[in-house]
């Protein structure tokens, strides 16, 4: 009887346990949101992304679109302090799933690091690589996770303008 | 000795579930998940709806430089906010009275204003959002600083936010989307339906405001509980989609080149989004 009261309590341990760990990734990646907003002092918030992630024993990556039309130019701030793995960060101008997609930006490794990224650097980058003198209107975020011991990750991104 | 493995069974697994199981809040909240194997064996795990919803601020205010003249009549009437009685006309009314509001705040009508952010409170208490506008004295915050603009569209952002968040905790991510469509929908509107008095060309914000339509559309699709009113929405937006890219000039428009609308094509633009904006309303 004694073998299964233990059981029964380290198996409800291990699943609250779990449960903790993903609410401590939500609680500080919003804690980081929320310093990295009050950060910004020549720049007005304009919002932000959290992109949670599980490592799993294969690499996964990990796309997201933000529209750029609506404010002229944003400046682009990563936090990868909740990246414990090598983490990459690339910036294309189209979805992963279509054609000829460019690559804007690149990163080897954002994990514990912080990056600025300016959506007028990304604009130039566009015109020297095809020539074309229109803005981007939107721009697709990628993150590739690489394959690892289970674990929790996120990464935050906010953007003034 | 039957107990023990029956407990071990159980526990091994809840080790599993807990271990590879979605997490709710991070990744498993009702969206569906595009999963994409490729050849080099990584796994493409974005959910089916990763797109930044731009803040409703942000919508209104990128007609301003065009000339976004105030019209009264224009909004969507106060008075409409107790015929909103299912979850998916109060969800994207809640859009329309967001994009009414930023409307009625840069144009400066102080009083209006204050009307629509009862309104959009109204809206939000009665899907269970309530929540978001009581915490921390944000409604006293926003009523305390409705004439301020540049105060009041950082507790805008913040009503956005805590919506996000309060949506994401819940499992209801995917409802933003449905908020999102009512913004979108009435920013055309107002602003379309504006070109003839706009001091300047209004055709090219029209054509930026058009690349969100795609998402607009994919946002409503994955809103599975839709009832009748808000699948005619999601197909006349569909049809939407289909008039503007058979118009001439955009059709005729090279693939990385903005086409330019004639007053003609604007007004086309114009009728279609007032019909979807009033089947939205009423």
């Amino acid at each position: 009887m004694k073998f299964i009261l233990l059981l029964l309590s380290l198996t409800v341990q291990l699943f609250l346990f779990a449960q903790t760990t993903i609410k401590e990734v939500t609680e500080n990646a919003r804690q980081i949101k929320a310093e990295m907003r009050a950060s910004l002092t020549d720049e007005k918030y304009d919002g932000s992304k959290i992109t949670y992630y599980e490592v799993k024993d294969f690499p996964i990556f990990k796309e997201f679109e933000i529209t750029l039309f609506l404010r002229g130019n944003y400046t682009l701030y990563f936090s990868g302090e909740l990246a414990k793995t090598n983490v990459g960060m690339r910036i294309y101008d189209k979805a992963y799933d279509e054609k000829n997609r460019i690559l804007l930006y690149e990163t080897k490794d954002i994990s514990s690091k912080k990056l600025t990224v300016s959506t007028l650097d990304l604009n130039e980058t566009l015109k020297k690589l095809t020539g074309r003198s229109d803005n981007l209107k939107s721009v697709f975020v990628e993150y590739s996770i690489p394959k690892g011991s289970p674990d929790l990750g996120g990464i935050v991104l906010i953007f003034g303008y | 000795m039957k107990y023990i493995n029956w407990f071990i069974s159980c526990f091994i697994l809840l080790t599993l579930f807990s271990c590879s199981g979605e997490d709710p809040q991070v990744a498993d909240d009702g969206t569906e998940k595009k999963t994409l194997a490729l050849d080099t064996n990584v796994v493409f795990e974005s959910e089916r709806f990763e797109f930044i919803l731009p803040q409703p601020f942000a919508l209104i205010t990128s007609f301003e430089e065009v000339g976004l003249t105030y019209h009264p009549d224009k909004t969507n009437p106060i008075e409409n906010v107790n015929e909103y009685t299912t979850r998916g006309d109060q969800l994207i009314n809640f859009g329309v009275y967001s994009a009414d509001l930023i409307y009625c705040v840069i144009n400066e009508q102080h009083q209006q204003s204050i009307l629509y952010f009862n309104a959009i409170k109204t809206l939000a208490e009665k899907f269970g959002m309530g929540a978001v506008f009581t915490e921390n004295e944000l409604a006293i915050e926003i009523e305390k600083n409705i004439a301020n603009r540049s105060e009041l569209e950082g507790l805008l952002v913040d009503v956005h936010e805590r919506s996000q968040e309060y949506l994401e905790d819940n499992q209801m991510k995917y409802l933003a989307a449905i908020q999102f469509s009512g913004a979108w929908v009435e920013g055309m509107y107002l602003a379309s339906t504006d070109f003839v008095s706009s001091k300047t060309d209004i055709g090219p914000k029209l054509i930026d405001q058009m690349s969100l339509l795609k998402n607009t559309i994919i946002g409503l699709q994955l809103y599975e509980e839709r009832d009748v009113e808000i699948e005619t929405i999601l197909n006349e937006l569909k049809a939407f989609e289909t008039v503007y890219a058979n118009l001439d000039s955009v059709k005729s428009a090279s693939v990385n080149e903005n086409p330019t609308l004639t007053k003609q094509e604007i007004k086309i633009i114009a009728d279609k989004i007032a019909a979807i904006r009033n089947l939205i309303i009423s």
